[in-house]
């Protein structure tokens, strides 16, 4: 396709001249601007079409922070009989060979603590803020370079944290508080797991953790009968994770495998006897004075009932995740050990 | 030939091809059929909804680099979509020259004058990229080829369906297609007052091929300045009023050759040089309404996030078509075509008026009222239609859960919910399980348990009895056919074991398929009806809606599907 | 200079000329598309999957009855064979399957056929626990008005169908037509099956040497069509299994005998205790009355009359007769019968 006038006089040969350099020109933008769409465009090319899912690539768990087993015959579990939770937690680290055999020099140390309410720390509905600044004081003597509190509250996180004295606690002690946001959650597959697939879980939180540290109050709890270290591990889902009440054993059983944390620490010293798990009254309370620590949360567990005046038979998950391979509940196992922190008042 | 004749040829070409695409979006392999029509191929070409696409996804669905080869050739050639292709164009161009046949020469040279307004369209296409870059695409709304695949789908179509062409016997109804009906109708009719109205001032595709002219090598243009300007007949029929006798606007020529062919002295020529009288490449152009357009689009999309609409407040009732994205990625892909909707063989697919609030104006979303069945067990054609793959090219086997998709399940729409207040059988004694009947999932998703309910007006004292033949003491008043199966005869106070059938009734005589254990003094017994009451069971329940379409409560159906539990969402799931 | 063009430039008509080649490549394109069918096109027209065939694979489970329908003498398979257990029995036939659950339900396969004659044949094959359930099976649903066929003994035919049994299977074929061609396919198919389903092992049944009980009926007055096996809840009452019924026209008036074979004298008259109260339950009263059989009771009530008695490990008795007589005389003759098969 071309002009159809013949060409004009002679006169015009300059214009035209400059004429078809501008065509060239644009010839050469058009080619370019053509050159880039069709680059651009194959560049981008989507031959298959989106996937059902965004993420499918997901955790298979949380990790497994354990530290080696002591030596045959020494105790792995510690029951601490006191009032004052810094000397009972103290007490009973030594007990199991003192805070050396947990953190090591240069660990980052998450601490998972139950702040699943925005309710004051001496209703007990949440880590007693007492133990968390003993156990971070403990990990930062223990040379740990940075001490994390993470827990996925059920109420607003900053209130839940504020309310329950644990952010104060942390920021006495040089803890940083993480708390949860979309960015931090990404999907995970229990391998074998029935429940946990393709959930999203707290993962963000363990960005860089080397040794993780449970602390949790022992509480009634209406749905899964008690609330102890297994339990506590449920702050770490995210999602619309209540339709796992459907099967709260479970549920918990799965927990127990997506996450072998350093260290379980059930605070007994008050425990929330009824209208668990949110209590809200000082009368729910009772001043039971233990506290049990091990590595094995299945163990803590089968320990704890016991203050609520229940039989490990009554918590259907601990056998699920005994099976499970999580723990044991065979607790004589553990070489366990008492420590007495006021031999006078005990 | 004339290349106005070519063009012409070339317009209806595309006018019937798309015709006959709307037409053949019908699941069967007859030629009149789906068979292997590309149907979506007109809207493939459409470079909007490529860019928009890749604006929200970043990537481009492999079908829609047709639209890559368009806009190339855009840069060399200019606006030739809207000239030879564009079906849309081709209808306005055609409404134009019938209305405005009688007009006077002078009248029409005026009405092609190019104004500020023309500046309109950039400023919309200014505000669907800037929604499109944060996430949303809305250029389906007013871009030409999906209003006019929506259009004709969901309303010229079924006006014209029941009985004809021997495609669908029956009525297709789609939510709202007054609108869209109403729509192309003031789009046509526009063109009474300015020839290819929407086109010249609207149409945001329109807006995106003239920035891309700017440097097309050959354009229309005039060879020389002197002795010209007086007859205007180029500019009579100026399809895109792009002033070829003076000052040429490049981005609003579409290309339709009718200055070339009407010019007496041969002057105006397609050719590789520069009109004489000048050019400037875009109208007058309110650069503020350009950038406020672009900011009110780049907000819109995150406004509509904080509303909530797209997540956590989604109305349950928005269902979308098997295989659909989740509603973000979805929303990143709709155009709102309509094709969906069109191709579905139950007509259950419908434009969306508020169940996916105002992003999602006219998305797919199922009303197992509206449609004819539910959606079918065996049926995989939405998702292959899609231009966009907003709703997945899913393989039957991933529909149904089968093969290598055994584990994952079958694809579930949302989980129906039986309405106790309203199901016959649960609320007003009354036998039905129309519901459990059509589930089509095996094993089936409803079950049913059954119960012997006293009827009203059903007790009765029997009076002498002769193995299963009872005379009772009155006719008992029930407004029931007794007869008919479903009603037993039980002693008062007896249990449930002990209820023997009634086979036959009349007045006051009761046959019972088996005689009555002895009833003891008084022989007082009750006519009890024997109910199946639904229930549904989650982890079968895949949404298909069968039972909501068949539920005889017909207004508000005693059983209906919601969206929870739906594949799509995953996390988050109604069940563990 | 300022002609006006008389007909378009050699370029004019190159650019229209390209235009036109472009649709006609168009054209081209979209005629050999068009014949690659959509998959949407295909899922559809495709025959729609078995639904319990998943079910049945998932358990592995594989089903012998499935086999005998691989192939039909004169028929042409229509479609996949399907099978179904007694989980999944109530998905096909819904509404009739608690029949053959009552009657040690095994196994069903069933498949589609097209005949020479143009019809459409369903052949329906039930595996049943033992040829006496089989046999219940057919003879409780055997159709009014159907005419005894050669393939088996109890076999029998309708208009357009045939239902036989042998040993532990039982078939149903039935035609969408009625026309003789049709019905003589129908004849020759299930020659065919019943040629290749094996016939019962003589012990298997668990009677021993002991006669069949529906050959010791009385032959004078007898329907033949009425005989049937309820292999439970018979006449009625709750577990009363296996009884053998038959209806007689006798000059006195229409009655119905009843057989039963239990594997003791002891467990024949429990059965027969039970019977009777259950009777009395129901307002029956007992009579007296010359030459019952040895051990008989004789309940009326208005209208209705039945007499039970048992010999050996037979529970027997005459049900529902119309008349008194009627029930003395069917009692009369079948306890003849039955003092020949009790030695």
């Amino acid at each position: 396709m071309k002009d159809h006038d013949p060409a004009p006089a002679a006169q015009k040969a300059r214009p035209e001249a400059l004429s078809r350099r501008a065509f060239l020109w644009r010839l050469a933008g058009a080619g370019v601007a053509a050159a880039a769409v069709g680059g651009i465009g194959l560049s981008l090319r989507d031959a298959v079409g989106p996937a059902a899912m965004e993420n499918a690539r997901a955790l298979a768990t949380l990790g497994d922070f354990a530290v080696p087993a002591p030596i045959a015959g020494k105790p792995r579990l510690a029951e601490v009989h006191g009032t004052d939770r810094a000397a009972m937690f103290t007490a009973g680290v030594a007990a199991l060979g003192g805070m050396a055999a947990f953190v090591a020099r240069g660990d980052t140390v998450l601490l998972k603590v139950n702040a699943a309410f925005a309710a004051p720390a001496v209703l007990g509905a949440t880590t007693s803020p007492e133990l968390l600044a003993a156990v971070a004081t403990a990990c930062r003597e223990a040379g740990a370079s940075r001490v994390l509190v993470a827990d996925n509250p059920i109420n607003n996180p900053e209130s839940c944290f504020e309310v329950a004295g644990l952010a104060d606690a942390a920021r006495a002690t040089g803890a940083r508080l993480v708390l949860p946001r979309p960015a931090l959650f990404s999907p995970l597959s229990l391998p074998h797991g029935r429940l946990l697939k393709d959930w999203p879980v707290f993962s963000g939180a363990f960005a860089g953790v080397t040794k993780v540290i449970t602390l949790a109050p022992v509480k009634d709890h209406q749905r899964a009968v008690a609330s102890m270290s297994l339990k506590n591990l449920y702050g770490l889902l995210g999602g619309r994770r209540n339709i796992f009440h459907q099967d709260i054993n479970g549920i918990i059983a799965e927990l127990g495998a997506m996450l072998t944390p350093t260290l379980c620490v059930l605070d007994g010293t008050t425990v929330m006897m009824t209208n668990g798990p949110t209590g809200g009254s000082l009368s729910d309370l009772r001043q039971a004075g233990v506290m049990y620590l091990s590595a094995d949360p299945v163990a803590t567990d089968a320990l704890g009932v016991g203050l609520l005046g229940k039989t490990p038979a009554d918590l259907p998950y601990l056998a699920l995740a005994q099976a499970a391979g999580v723990g044991t509940t065979d607790v004589a196992s553990l070489n366990p050990v008492t420590v007495n922190t006021e031999p006078a008042a005990g | 030939m004339r290349i106005v004749v070519a063009r012409r040829i070339s317009q209806a070409f595309f006018v019937l091809l798309f015709l006959w695409f709307c037409l053949v979006a019908t699941v069967g392999d007859a030629f009149w059929q789906l068979r292997g029509w590309p149907i979506n191929w007109i809207l493939s070409l459409d470079p909007l909804t490529a860019l928009g696409v890749v604006l929200t996804t970043r990537t481009l669905y492999a079908p829609l680099l047709w639209a890559v080869l368009v806009l190339a050739a855009t840069f060399f050639l200019g606006r030739f979509f809207c000239g030879f292709a564009c079906p849309l164009g081709a209808l306005n161009q055609l409404a134009g020259w019938l209305t405005r046949r009688r007009l006077p020469t002078a009248a029409r040279v005026a009405d092609n004058a190019p104004g500020k307004a023309r500046g309109v369209k950039y400023v919309l296409l200014a505000f669907f990229l800037g929604a499109a870059a944060l996430g949303s695409l809305q250029t389906g709304l007013l871009d030409p080829l999906p209003l006019v695949f929506r259009s004709v789908n969901l309303a010229v179509l079924p006006l014209v369906d029941p009985g004809r062409f021997g495609i669908h016997g029956e009525g297709r109804f789609y939510d709202g297609a007054w609108v869209f009906g109403l729509i192309l109708l003031a789009i046509l009719c526009a063109n009474a007052w300015r020839p290819r109205f929407f086109c010249r001032y609207l149409c945001p595709l329109g807006a995106l091929f003239g920035l891309a002219v700017r440097f097309t090598p050959w354009r229309i243009g005039k060879a020389d300045a002197k002795a010209c300007g007086t007859c205007r007949r180029c500019e009579e029929y100026c399809e895109g009023g792009c002033r070829p006798s003076g000052e040429l606007v490049l981005s609003e020529c579409v290309l339709c050759m009718n200055c070339l062919d009407a010019c007496p002295t041969g002057r105006i020529g397609f050719a590789a040089r520069p009109s004489a009288c000048g050019e400037r490449a875009l109208p007058d152009l309110s650069r503020r309404g350009v950038l406020a357009a672009l900011a009110a689009g780049a907000l819109a999309a995150p406004l509509w996030r904080v509303g909530g609409a797209s997540a956590l407040g989604r109305d349950p009732a928005l269902i979308r078509p098997p295989g659909s994205l989740d509603e973000e990625r979805f929303l990143a892909r709709c155009i709102r075509c309509g094709q969906c909707m069109r191709v579905c063989p139950s007509a259950v697919i419908q434009p969306a008026v508020t169940a996916a609030g105002a992003a999602g104006l006219w998305t797919p979303t199922l009303n197992y009222r509206l449609g004819r069945a539910g959606c079918l067990q065996n049926c995989i054609a939405c998702g292959q239609v899609c231009p966009t793959a907003a709703i997945r090219p899913f393989p039957l086997d991933e529909k149904l859960g089968r093969g290598q998709y055994a584990a994952a399940g079958p694809l579930r729409l949302g989980t129906a919910f039986v309405d106790r207040t309203r199901c016959l059988p649960w609320a007003m004694g009354r036998p039905c399980i129309v519901c459990q009947e059509v589930c089509p999932v095996s094993p089936k998703a409803i079950t049913v348990g059954t119960v012997l309910e006293p009827v009203p007006g059903g007790a009765v004292s029997v009076s002498d009895a002769k193995g299963a033949a009872l005379t009772l003491a009155g006719a008992p008043v029930t407004g029931r056919n007794l007869g008919s199966g479903d009603y037993f005869l039980r002693g008062a106070g007896l249990s449930d074991d002990t209820a023997r059938r009634i086979v036959s009734h009349s007045g006051a005589n009761l046959a019972l398929e088996k005689p009555l254990p002895d009833l003891g003094q008084g022989r007082r017994a009750e006519i009890v009806v024997r109910l199946q009451q639904p229930h549904v069971d989650p982890t079968r329940c895949v949404g298909c809606g069968m039972c909501e379409h068949e539920c005889p409560v017909s207004g508000l159906r005693a059983i209906r599907v919601t969206s929870e539990n739906e594949s799509r969402s995953g996390p988050g799931r109604m069940l563990a | 200079m300022a002609l006006r063009r008389l007909g378009p430039s050699r370029a004019e008509s190159a650019a229209s000329s390209a235009v036109l080649v472009l649709l006609a490549a168009a054209i081209v394109w979209l005629g050999a598309v068009q014949s690659r069918l959509s998959p949407a096109v295909v899922v559809a027209t495709s025959p729609p999957p078995p639904a319990a065939a998943p079910v049945a694979s998932a358990d592995g489970r594989v089903f012998e009855t499935a086999a005998f329908l691989e192939s039909l003498a004169g028929a042409t398979p229509g479609g996949p064979v399907e099978s179904y257990d007694p989980e999944t029995l109530s998905d096909r036939i819904d509404g009739k399957a608690e029949l053959y659950l009552a009657a040690n339900f095994q196994e069903m396969s069933v498949r589609g056929f097209s005949l020479p004659s143009g019809a459409h044949l369903d052949v329906y094959l039930y595996a049943q626990a033992s040829p006496r359930d089989a046999y219940a099976v057919l003879s409780a649903q055997r159709r009014p008005g159907a005419t005894p066929s050669d393939v088996s003994p109890d076999a029998y035919a309708t208009q357009n169908a045939l239902y036989f049994n042998k040993g532990n299977h039982y078939a149903e074929l039935s035609a969408d037509r009625a026309d003789a061609a049709t019905l003589d396919a129908l004849a020759q198919a299930a020659r065919d099956l019943a040629g290749r389903l094996p016939a019962a092992e003589p012990a298997a049944d668990g009677a021993g040497a002991a006669p069949d009980p529906k050959t010791l009926f009385p032959a004078a007055g007898l329907d033949a069509a009425s005989l049937r096996l309820a292999a439970s809840d018979a006449m009625g009452l709750a577990g009363f299994s296996n009884v053998y019924t038959a209806d007689y026209a006798m000059p006195s008036g229409a009655a119905t005998a009843f057989l039963a074979q239990r594997d003791t004298p002891e467990a024949a008259a429990a059965d027969a205790k039970a019977f009777a109260g259950f009777l009395a339950e129901n307002g029956y009263a007992p009579q007296q009355a010359q030459g019952l059989p040895q051990g008989a009771v004789l309940l009326a009530a208005p209208g209705s009359f039945e007499i039970i008695w048992t010999s050996g490990g037979y529970v027997a008795g005459v049900h529902d007769a119309v008349s008194r007589e009627a029930a003395l005389e069917l009692a009369a003759a079948l306890a003849a019968g039955l003092k020949d098969a009790v030695k």
